[in-house]
């Protein structure tokens, strides 16, 4: 009786941190479906009476679709060294007019930051679960980096790496860093500062480390 | 004060790929200070078109870092195959470095101005520029 007493206990203990991990690992995926979704995939044509001549003479007037960006992700996440980004100026958006203004982090903020650049680890990442959580078929691809012969065989703009996501105790902040490629001379990373409001993920700052 | 670092990282390739590099981001740095400018209330009445863009491709939610690279596309693509050609001593007509002048902008020609015709056309010509590029950096 005594044993079985022990391997219950043992066996709810187990549960109980499976289950605390799969919310952990959803959260952590929510929070990259934010940034995913954040991420433009249809960019208009110019509107023709803001092409100049020279311009609007090589427009073919037949093929006015603009771009769709179509992005793999990076099965693996990455550990971004962000030791050398110090500042706490980060962007925030304006939800009226959609500039944005530099703003300076909060302490607390600033403190999940410094969490994030020691404890964001490398993992694999679960697609299965990426896939429920982003509700869409995804394509994922083992690199960082792309090219012009990659994005016309795949038919893809580029991939997104994202980092591991770091929580502040209550859950309620978090921070990634993201990487985005679409060859040579096209690429960017990004910081994103997010909150969790009425039990949705939305990004409160950023800050954009590197962009070519 | 603005300060914008330039970072060349595939230095081990050929110069007229580290030219356009280099023009590129230069590009970057120069529409970056308007925009700086801009928001700190400086007139612009000299580039009314770049902000015409600018607003344009924001309220198609292109984020704030991307919002040159449509215009670049555009309006630039001819100037950096100028800068290359005339950096590589006029060896070839203008044609052979617009495969150059490309790179970084084929992902944000928002105007289909780069048919597949064309792209094929110019990527053509790279091989036989850069193995006879008459430039050299030590």
């Amino acid at each position: 009786m005594y044993r079985l007493n022990i391997f219950l206990i043992l066996l709810f203990t187990f549960s109980l941190s499976c289950s605390e991990k799969l919310n952990v690992d959803k959260s952590k995926y929510q929070v990259m479906k934010v940034i995913y979704n954040n991420i433009p995939k249809n960019i208009p044509p110019t509107p023709l009476e803001l092409l100049p001549d020279s311009i609007s003479k090589k427009v073919n007037l037949s093929d006015r679709n603009g771009l769709v960006h179509i992005y793999a992700i990076n099965l693996n996440t990455q550990d971004y060294d962000l030791s050398k980004v110090t500042s706490r100026k980060v962007n925030k958006k304006d939800s009226i007019t959609g500039l944005s203004k530099r703003v300076d982090l909060s302490d607390e903020e600033l403190r999940l930051f410094n969490k994030f650049k020691k404890k964001a680890f490398e993992f694999q990442i679960d697609t299965l679960l990426l896939e429920n959580v982003f509700d869409e078929n995804l394509f994922f691809m083992s690199k960082r980096t792309i090219s012009r012969e990659e994005q016309k065989q795949y038919d893809l703009t580029g991939i997104i790496s994202f980092s591991d996501v770091v929580f502040n105790n209550e859950k309620n902040k978090a921070v990634i860093t993201v990487g985005t490629n679409r060859g040579r001379l096209d690429s960017d990373l990004i910081v994103y500062f997010l909150d969790k409001i009425e039990n949705e993920w939305k990004i409160t700052y950023y800050s954009v480390i590197e962009k070519s | 004060m603005l300060n914008i670092v330039v970072i060349i990282e595939d230095v081990n390739t050929n110069p007229i790929e580290i030219a356009q590099a280099i023009l590129h981001e230069a590009i970057h740095a120069e529409l970056c200070k308007y925009f700086y400018d801009y928001q700190t209330g400086l007139d612009f009445n000299n580039r009314p078109v770049l902000f015409q863009w600018y607003k344009f491709y924001s309220e198609s939610n292109v984020p704030d870092h991307h919002l040159d690279h449509p215009y670049m596309s555009a309006y630039y693509v001819d100037n950096i195959a100028n800068a290359l050609r005339t950096y590589d001593n006029y060896s070839y007509p203008l044609d052979y470095y617009k495969s150059f002048a490309w790179q970084g902008l084929e992902n944000w020609d928002v105007n289909n101005l780069l048919t597949d015709e064309l792209e094929n056309l110019y990527y053509q010509y790279v091989p036989t520029v850069i193995n006879n590029s008459e430039v050299c950096i030590d």
